[in-house]
């Protein structure tokens, strides 16, 4: 009874409303109404679901069904149960089963006293004359001697000899046993027969009583549900992304924006230098910069830049200015001049120059200065030419798509260590630049979510999670954001030169995981290098802005058929710089 | 050789069934299984042996023929008894 109740999932309160607010002939209200508020008096729940029973037990319903209880009552007891009511179907199957097994039950019992019967006979006489069975099919005459002892089986094989007298006494126990499951059936049975009962006669009411309704809320299918969220998730994820942008326009970065814009020219200009340079370098044997030493620089590098961001951090805020100051103060100096003087600053403020970066740079600088007239000139008819610059546009861009096609992930910076520190070095003079060009399509909005796991650069699947903020490359202040685009920029130059052994590129990669605050120390106070200078020199003129994208677009395939030729790719890039450049000046 | 083994192996009145439907057609075939062990025992001719099998065993009991036969008459005569008060409940529900 009770769960019959708790399976309606009746409250009394319910029950005692619904039968409360509706018309009741006023004898019948009487007496239930009294019940009804002495129970809802009583806080307890268990009490209160009792007293529902006593009132709403399937026999009573039942009987009220019949009794002065109006339809409308019934209607609404039904519609409350409709919500929890077990399937018709199941209750009858139920019901069908409790009868299949009283049924072999009673069987039971009745074996059982056969059985007794016959043993209280049997001792009646000395011997019976008996078919014999022999085997299931063959039988032969026989007598049954010893009529008073019986052997007993007790279960699992044992058996008891006892006389005919005992045997009746453990067969009058098991019949004890046989009702009780019976009795336990019925009981079950008498309960789930009385709530078909009650089903049918509500649904004779119901079928009966023509002018009521009943009330269905339908719940809506899962497919409607999916849509649902599908167009619920569009449109949050964008807003998040526009906020952000803003976020980093406040930061004050924005003013500088033409500024960046000669920083990258500038920078452009020296990319395109070093890859000159490292094309050199690539005829000259990279291998020469042997395997173990490589990783240990590098490793001592990452280690330094891990002290580098710890000092340097704080001051970040105030980088963006200072950095711009700097850049004026650089201005004018030579390329050789700049890496030197970087490198001073770097010893001065942590320990960034190793033996090794000194003795790699030095190789780079004889290098530059052999290819430095060149450059010059270069620099010269660039500066010239200086507003076409789009070109760094065009050289962030292809990046960008690397990382969000998801190279990082399996991409191994194989680069010469100089070329990273130049980066470095020349990323952090420009990389305030890159913060307004950067996010242009939504696929730049993913850049500026990368995580860092690993030592890998792994896109989030979502920008409005902001799990792994301490990891995360996020831009919260947009120097951030600009270091990032910083090791955006890296990333791909790297990528290219595959002549390193993979214990470099690993270490590297591992350098690249702490890039991403690097890039604001030595942009702040030390890394400035030729760079800036030149794009002083260069870029009064704010006109690169609207070239940038044209560049960039075109460009981009060529970036992904270079990522696939990893080998083949510094020939190409110096082409591509080239071709640019001559593109401009045109 | 006894030829003429009776089974009665429902001698026992039948559990009550729930359904009255399904406890007539039980009571039904009981009917008919009865009345051909009447019919049975009553053509046997004299000389034969009568074997009731202990119910729920495969042994099987001599016993003597025409108290089996009067005994089976007997049963009979109490399922049809039952059998009629069951159709008379039955009509009465439905009146």
């Amino acid at each position: 009874m009770e769960d019959f109740l708790c399976q309606l999932g009746f409250s009394f309160s319910d029950l005692a409303w619904g039968i409360l607010e509706t018309p009741i002939p006023s004898t019948y209200r009487k007496s239930h109404i009294l019940d009804m508020t002495r129970l809802r008096d009583e806080a307890d729940p268990r009490i209160s679901s009792l007293v529902s029973l006593s009132l709403c037990s399937p026999s009573t319903m039942k009987e009220r069904s019949r009794s002065p209880l109006t339809p409308i009552t019934m209607m609404f007891i039904l519609s409350r149960a409709k919500h929890t009511w077990v399937e018709p179907s199941e209750t009858e199957s139920v019901v069908t089963n409790c009868q299949e097994k009283i049924q072999h039950w009673e069987k039971v019992d009745n074996d059982y006293s056969a059985l007794q019967e016959r043993l209280r006979t049997l001792p009646d006489k000395l011997s019976y004359d008996i078919m014999v069975p022999f085997g299931p099919l063959a039988f032969m005459p026989g007598k049954l001697v010893h009529t008073n002892e019986v052997t007993v089986l007790l279960g699992d094989n044992w058996f008891a000899k006892c006389s005919a007298k005992q045997a009746v006494g453990l067969v009058e126990h098991r019949k004890e046993h046989v009702r009780k499951t019976i009795d336990d059936f019925k009981k079950v049975l008498k309960n789930f027969e009385s709530r078909v009962e009650f089903t049918e006669d509500l649904q004779k009411m119901s079928d009966a009583a023509g002018d009521f309704v009943d009330i269905r809320e339908e719940i809506k299918s899962d497919f409607e549900f999916k849509g649902k969220q599908r167009i619920a998730h569009k449109p949050h994820s964008k807003p998040k992304t526009s906020d952000i942008f803003e976020a980093e326009f406040e930061n004050g970065i924005k003013p500088q924006g033409t500024f960046d814009d000669d920083e990258l020219w500038a920078r452009l200009e020296e990319l395109e230098r070093q890859e000159e340079l490292l094309g050199e370098l690539k005829s000259k044997p990279d291998t020469v910069i042997a395997n173990g030493e490589d990783t240990v620089s590098s490793e001592e590098e990452k280690e330094d830049e891990d002290t580098g961001v710890n000092v340097v951090s704080p001051v970040t805020d105030s980088s963006a200015p200072s950095s711009c100051k700097r850049h004026g103060g650089n201005a004018g100096l030579p390329n050789g001049q700049t890496s030197s003087l970087n490198y001073s600053v770097n010893g001065s403020n942590s320990y960034h120059s190793n033996k090794e970066d000194e003795e790699e740079e030095e190789e780079e600088d004889e290098d530059d200065d052999e290819e430095d007239d060149d450059d010059e000139s270069d620099h010269a008819v660039s500066a010239d030419n200086s507003i076409p610059t789009i070109y760094f546009s065009h050289t962030v861009e292809p990046k960008r798509v690397r990382i969000n096609t998801g190279k990082n992930t399996t991409l191994k910076f194989s680069e010469k260590k100089e070329e990273a520190k130049r980066k470095r070095k020349s990323g952090a003079a420009s990389h305030s630049a890159h913060e307004l060009p950067a996010i242009r399509s939504p696929a730049d909005i993913y850049r500026v979510f990368v995580d860092v796991v690993n030592g890998e650069y792994i896109p989030r699947k979502s920008i409005l999670k902001s799990r792994s903020r301490e990891n995360s490359v996020c831009s919260d202040t947009s120097e951030s954001s600009a270091a990032d685009v910083d090791i955006d920029r890296r990333a791909p130059l790297r990528s290219p030169s595959s002549e390193e052994t993979e214990a470099g590129s690993s270490t590297l990669e591992e350098l690249q995981e702490n890039h991403p605050k690097k890039p604001l120390p030595s942009g702040v106070s030390e890394a400035f290098s030729g760079t800036v200078i030149e794009k002083e020199f260069l870029s009064p003129s704010l006109a690169p802005h609207s070239a940038i994208a044209h560049h960039a677009l075109p460009t981009i395939p060529e970036r992904k058929e270079v990522l696939s030729e990893a080998s083949e790719e510094p020939a190409k890039r110096v082409s591509k710089f080239r071709a640019a450049r001559l593109q401009q000046r045109n | 050789m006894p030829s003429g083994g009776v089974h009665s192996r429902d001698s026992a009145a039948p559990g009550p069934t729930h359904t009255s439907t399904v406890y007539a057609k039980a009571l039904g075939s009981k009917i008919t299984e009865q009345k051909i062990i009447v019919d049975e025992l009553s053509n046997l001719k004299k000389n034969r042996k009568v074997y009731k099998q202990q119910q729920n065993s495969h042994i099987f009991f001599l016993e003597d023929r025409i108290k089996m036969f009067s005994e089976s008459k007997n049963t009979l005569d109490k399922l049809r008894k039952d059998y009629q008060a069951l159709e008379n409940s039955e009509t009465l529900g439905r009146e």
